[in-house]
């Protein structure tokens, strides 16, 4: 996401899932739509059938998805970038590339020129492992389907330089012209229901809603729209200076238990956590996890079903386990991969004792004393909120529907206008008149509209923009250009804003800067002005294939952290360590220890199985799932298998080098030798929890709690390494050894 | 719309189907089915190889059903738009139509001595079974009816790719000539000869 | 594209337990001993050891067919309903029905015959029941194969199970029937003749001993007869279709070739002729009774007949693979 923000300006998937049967090609690099998006298969599929589009599946495993590819890449985890500079290299060498697009739209072409480079054939085959001829064959597919897609997930960016991957990603639907037209885009789909709506809402720590980032304009901003004064927000934090500092992640949060308060970018140590439907079992460093939430004062799980957090630590008191509202006992509009945003009928109340997540998040601010605040927005307070929120289980839809309001009303960055709580009911109600290729209402009276109106949806009367940076169509149509977010010039003096000639259609025909403050402007008079004169409030930017205000200004190969390769360390090293990066120290350099190949000789990746999602506790309590995979696995290659003495079935100890704590780790499974996996990789799926480094912790689930299946957490062996930028895990590529068990 | 007498079948689309699993846990769901019966499972040949295929098999619902010639007490039967159903009150349990059936569909509850194993059981097109439609009864003994309300059977509702098509022989012919044309050459039809042996061929 | 693997899908139930493979067994083998009891009576005249030899077999018919039955009857989920087979059964183009009715027809042969004989009512209305044992019990030895490879021709020539085939799998069994019949009433008759010497059993059955030399002959050649069908018929898998010579590898190569092989070639047919022929040369020849060989043999031949019933419901688990679709290239 924020590889995509730091190319385009917005941290999105830039076409829809449905536009997929518009393509002539689709490259999917890092990601298993065939067990993680089965419906996006359908698209997929048709492209195939119909289009007879060209499948590029580039993967360390031969996923299910492999098995409808037209042309399958084994690809040493880890090494996207070569790959992608690859082909990039060899379009430019044959003159396949958009030079229109290149010229008009984007800024420093010669940078990535000079990087790229560095990569011929040769030496992508010895990063990669894909052979010559095979990276031929998918540069000229690529170049000879247009438009073509590029899809990815977790695969591109779970690892150190996974900012980078994404952004090469986007370089070359860049350089083959895919950008902004249907049936082409940077395609990537997001892990869970709703994860777009979370990062739109201000889910990450480094920013409010809407993308508006924590500095003092961005406060001032949400203040003015939640009717509260600037300096009592300030006086709610520490400092001002903490106030405007990046909080934890997900990723690292429980450093902020372990490690000394010197060491931390924050006086004190974290004293309590409260998870709301998320799951321990997904993060890494698990024995780590396990001594944080141990230490940690107070543990809050708020889930429908008692999680690994429940069982982890060896703790007796302090923590709570509450049942949580499933999403089918609540209203609320829920944002998919493309940004379509979609209402959602409450089909039961909540049952027992379930709370739905407002009624939790409201009960909490009134216990902590700012309710009155928390309710109240510039046009009042949440209609249907009681005035004492106790034994309160689920609110009115009405409230719900005033939450929507108040997105509407301060997300202007973004254009999260448009999509009213009447808006997207009425479209609930007229679904069938949405065409299944263009999302595009016929008829009805939707007509026109965009299914889900995807953001940016500048007013009542937009459609929604279901591809970005198009630029064939009036903005009012959802037309737009590259967000011109940086300013008119770049450092070096060049213009960031697009040539003449490269305009959304109907408004002035060259680049122009963003509508002045069209994103803080609360009665919406920048954006009506830049609306009726054809512009677009965000402006007409360029891409950058050089992103200057982040590490590594145009992306560059880094091994992995663990890579089995200690030649390639030594010349392409990962980064230099960190000393903060969100309130914790984040060391790489002196993390990647070329020794360890030899120790630990065999690739670690880890991915999802279609049965099973997320940290689980919900399908591993489901015994009809549980009876299509009752049992946490590692799949192994036969070779390595029969080189290790192992059978299919048998218990394989795999163990994985020392992370921070100077401590190895261990997970005992059952081996299923497969071909899936290469002779150098192994794979595990991380869903399982309820069983740590060999000991069961199923005992420790309340009664007749415990899921049907537990098993050893993947995340408890994959290695130390985070995303440089983003602080994602580097959970894709690890280095491990097994032995039977 | 035809308005000759509908006849059901099924097609299962072997170039479609990605083992998401889904028409197998939608079924035992809306059924209701007991742990161990598949009534309808996912196979796959080559796994983790080129060529990997999957295939849903489900009931095929034959035009000349071989189990309903075998079964000793007539208590498989056709009905009249072409469902293939089983009546667990005449049921002997002998076994008969697992050895006909070209497709393993009929399921036998397994684990008990001396072959009392109980009457056979298999995909009812969701169509619920001889009794009453929307009994107690026939919900206990057959699962749902969703054919009598006028609805699909749930696992090719669920299905993510559209590879398993149900339906009556018009319309998924419809789907079939369609997938044929677009791909230019093979359907994909996994068991349609076998099941459908006198029905349009492709 | 590498061309697909067909696919087998493999289910089981009459594999899975004892019933039906020793209800196959034990049916061919009573209609065995009920034809032999026939024209042991009917063509051994009035000499005494075969009236002997007929009343054995009569008498051990009625044991083997009630195991039989029993085994039949409770390999179904439901045997009440089983029992009850003239209300339930109304298919009758199913060979259940038609088998039910079959053994409906036997049973009460069997059981007057055994009772004739008991009461010595004298030869006129045995001679009756014996003419018409003889086609009941070639009809419910054929009827075991028939109950298998009933399922493998229907009206519209679908072939499912290819090993089960009517025109091999029936006459396999009436002649392996026969044969384990033959060497069930050998056995008796050689007991029974042992334990009278002994003083323990009636007198009226003895004598019976002594057929056993000539029911040794009859068995070797009915034993060579079988050999010959059984290689009649692979011989036949081998050149089929896909179906067919997937059951030919799998029967002769693949998992079932120990049981194959050393049950049936060896424990039914070759072992047996092997020790028919060092009998006769020891008994002929060297002129030394050699009656511990014919039990063996007699006991080789029940194994290898039941191992054979166990290897072809075994192997009728071996569907035609349906094929694929031939794969294009997008």
């Amino acid at each position: 996401m924020a590889g995509l923000a730091q190319v385009f300006g917005f941290g999105a998937m830039t076409n829809h899932q449905n536009d997929i049967r518009n393509s002539r090609s689709v490259m999917i690099i890092g990601m298993n739509p065939a067990e993680n998006h089965p419906i996006s298969m359908q698209h997929i599929l048709t492209a195939k059938e119909v289009n007879r589009a060209v499948i590029i599946s580039v993967d360390p495993r031969f996923t299910k998805t492999s098995a409808f590819a037209n042309i399958y890449c084994r690809l040493r985890s880890g090494t996207d970038i070569p790959f992608i500079y690859g082909l990039i290299n060899i379009i430019l060498a044959n003159g396949w590339e958009d030079k229109k697009m290149v010229n008009e739209r984007t800024y420093d072409f010669e940078a990535l020129k000079a990087e790229v480079a560095k990569f011929d054939a040769a030496t992508v085959a010895d990063i990669t492992g894909v052979s010559k001829e095979q990276l031929f064959q998918v540069a000229k597919a690529m170049a000879d389907n247009r438009p073509g897609t590029v899809i990815w997930a977790m695969g591109g960016t779970q690892h150190s330089n996974g900012t980078a991957v994404v952004r090469t990603y986007c370089h070359l639907q860049l350089v083959l012209g895919n950008m902004g037209r249907p049936g082409g885009g940077c395609d990537v789909f997001r892990g869970h229901d709703s994860i777009q709506g979370v990062t739109d809402i201000g889910g990450g720590p480094e920013t409010l809603p809407g993308y508006y980032g924590i500095a003092e304009t961005a406060w001032k901003h949400w203040s003015k729209v939640w009717d509260v004064p600037y300096e009592w927000m300030l006086s709610r934090f520490k400092s001002k200076e903490m106030m405007e500092k990046p909080g934890f992640t997900v990723a690292r949060w429980y450093e902020g238990v372990l490690l000394d308060p010197k060491e931390l970018g924050q006086d004190t140590n974290i004293k309590a956590v409260f998870f709301m439907g998320h799951s321990t079992n997904s993060m890494s460093q698990m024995d780590r996890v396990k001594r944080a939430l141990e230490k940690v004062e107070l543990i809050v799980d708020f889930d429908p079903f008692v999680t690994n957090t429940a069982v982890l630590p060896d703790r007796t008191d302090g923590i709570y386990v509450m049942p949580a509202a499933t999403n089918y006992e609540q209203w609320c509009s829920s944002t998919n991969t493309n940004r379509d945003l979609q209402w959602r009928q409450r089909v039961v109340d909540p049952v027992f004792e379930a709370r739905t997540d407002l009624a939790i998040l409201i009960d909490l601010a009134e216990r902590l004393g700012f309710k009155k605040q928390f309710i109240k927005n510039m046009k009042g307070s949440w209609k249907g909120v009681p005035a004492s929120m106790k034994e309160v289980k689920a609110l009115p839809e009405q409230t719900i529907d005033d939450v929507l309001r108040e997105v509407n009303m301060g997300t202007l960055s973004i254009g999260y206008i448009g999509q009213t709580p009447e808006r997207l009911k009425r479209q609930q109600q007229w679904a069938h008149v949405f065409d299944i290729k263009t999302k595009k209402a016929v008829g009805g009276p939707v007509d026109g509209e965009q299914w889900g109106l995807p953001w940016p949806c500048w007013h009542d009367k937009h459609p929604g923009t279901s591809i970005l940076y198009r630029t064939d169509i009036p903005v009012a149509q959802g037309g737009s250009g590259f967000r011109a977010l940086w300013g008119p010039k770049a450092p070096d003096g060049q213009t960031m804003l697009a040539a003449e000639g490269s305009a959304p259609a109907g408004g002035p025909n060259a680049g122009y800067p963003a509508q002045k403050e069209y994103a803080t402007d609360l009665t919406r008079g920048a954006i009506k002005e830049a609306m009726a004169e054809g512009r677009h409030p965000y402006g007409n930017g360029r891409a950058r294939f050089n992103s200057w205000n982040i590490p590594d200004p145009v992306p560059t190969h880094r091994e992995p952290i663990h890579s089995p390769r200690p030649d390639l360390i030594a010349k392409w090293p990962t980064y230099d360590d960190v000393k903060e990066h969100y309130r914790v120290p984040q060391p790489y350099k002196s993390m990647q220890k070329p020794e360890w190949a030899k120790q630990y000789p065999i690739v670690l990746t880890t991915g999802r199985i279609v049965e099973l999602e997320g940290g689980s506790a919900a399908e591993r309590a489901d015994w009809w799932l549980v009876e299509l995979n009752p049992e946490m696995y590692v799949e192994i290659h036969p070779k390595l298998a029969n080189d290790h003495g192992i059978k299919n079935g048998d218990w394989v100890w795999i163990e994985s080098p020392e992370d921070m704590d100077g401590k190895p780790s261990r997970i005992k499974v059952k081996a299923k030798v497969t071909k899936r996996v290469g002779p150098d990789t192994v794979f595990l799926p991380y869903h399982w929890g309820g069983v740590f480094e060999g000991k069961s912790l199923a005992s420790k689930y309340p009664e007749g709690t415990a899921p049907y299946s537990v098993g050893e957490s993947a995340n408890t062996v994959t290695n130390y390494g985070y995303d440089r930028v983003t602080q994602m895990q580097e959970t894709k590529t690890g280095l491990c050894r097994i032995k039977k068990a | 719309m035809a308005l000759t007498t509908a006849r059901m079948k099924f097609y299962i689309d072997a170039k479609r189907c990605i083992e998401c699993g889904g028409c197998e846990v939608a079924c035992k769901n809306e059924n209701n089915v007991p742990q161990g019966i598949a009534r309808i499972r996912v196979v796959t040949v080559n796994e983790g190889q080129p060529g990997e295929t999957n295939i849903a098999v489900p009931c095929m619902h034959c035009s000349k059903a071989p189990c309903v010639a075998v079964c000793p007490v007539d208590a498989l039967y056709t009905r009249p738009d072409g469902i293939v159903h089983v009546n667990k009150e005449t049921c002997i349990g002998c076994g008969y139509c697992l050895y006909a059936c070209p497709f393993g569909a009929p399921q036998f509850p397994k684990g008990e001595p001396f072959g009392a194993r109980g009457v056979m059981d298999k995909c009812t097109y969701c169509a619920g079974g001889p009794d009453e439609p929307f009994s107690e009864k026939e919900r206990r003994f057959y699962g749902s009816n969703r054919i009598a309300e006028g609805k699909l059977p749930m696992c090719a509702s669920v299905c993510s790719t559209k590879a398993l098509v149900a339906g009556d022989a018009e319309e998924v012919a419809k789907v079939v000539r369609a997938r044929a044309v677009a791909r230019g050459s093979g359907v994909g039809a996994w068991g349609w000869e076998t099941a459908y042996p006198t029905g349009p061929r492709l | 594209m590498q061309p697909m693997e067909p696919i087998v899908l493999v289910t089981s139930k009459w594999g899975a337990s004892f019933n039906i493979p020793w209800y196959l067994f034990l049916g061919g083998m009573a209609g065995g001993t009920l034809v032999i009891a026939a024209l042991a009576d009917l063509l051994g005249g009035k000499r005494e050891q075969y009236q002997a030899l007929s009343r054995i077999a009569a008498y051990i018919t009625l044991p083997i067919i009630i195991v039989g039955g029993l085994a039949l009857t409770f390999h179904l989920g439901k045997p009440e309903r089983g029992i009850l087979f003239p209300i339930f059964m109304s298919n009758y183009r199913s060979w259940l029905t038609i088998g039910g009715w079959i053994i409906a027809a036997f049973f009460p042969l069997a059981v007057a015959y055994a009772v004739l004989w008991y009461f010595r009512t004298g030869r006129a209305p045995r001679l009756i029941v014996a003419i018409l044992s003889i086609p009941a019990g070639i009809g419910i030895a054929l009827y075991t194969g028939f109950l298998l490879s009933g399922s493998w021709q229907l009206s519209g020539g679908y072939w499912f199970s290819p090993l089960w085939d009517t025109r091999y799998i029936p006459v396999l069994f009436l002649i392996s029937g026969l044969s384990t019949g033959l060497a069930a009433c050998g056995l008796v008759a050689l007991a029974v003749d042992h334990f009278r010497h002994s003083g323990v059993v009636w007198g009226e059955l003895g004598g019976a001993g002594e057929t056993a030399g000539t029911l040794s002959l009859i068995d070797t050649l009915v034993i060579i007869a079988e050999a010959s069908w059984i290689y009649l018929m692979l011989a036949a898998f081998a050149a089929g279709d896909v179906g067919q010579k997937l059951v030919y590898g799998i029967l002769t190569k693949g998992d079932l070739a120990p049981w194959f092989w050393w049950g049936v070639v060896a424990l039914a047919l070759a072992l047996p002729f092997l020790a028919s022929l060092v009998e006769v040369l020891l008994v002929k020849v060297l002129r030394v009774p050699a009656d511990w060989l014919l039990y063996v043999k007699f006991l080789m031949v029940l194994a290898g007949g039941l191992l054979l019933r166990y290897v072809i419901v075994w192997g009728g688990e071996i569907r035609k693979p349906l094929p694929f679709p031939p794969f294009n290239v997008y």
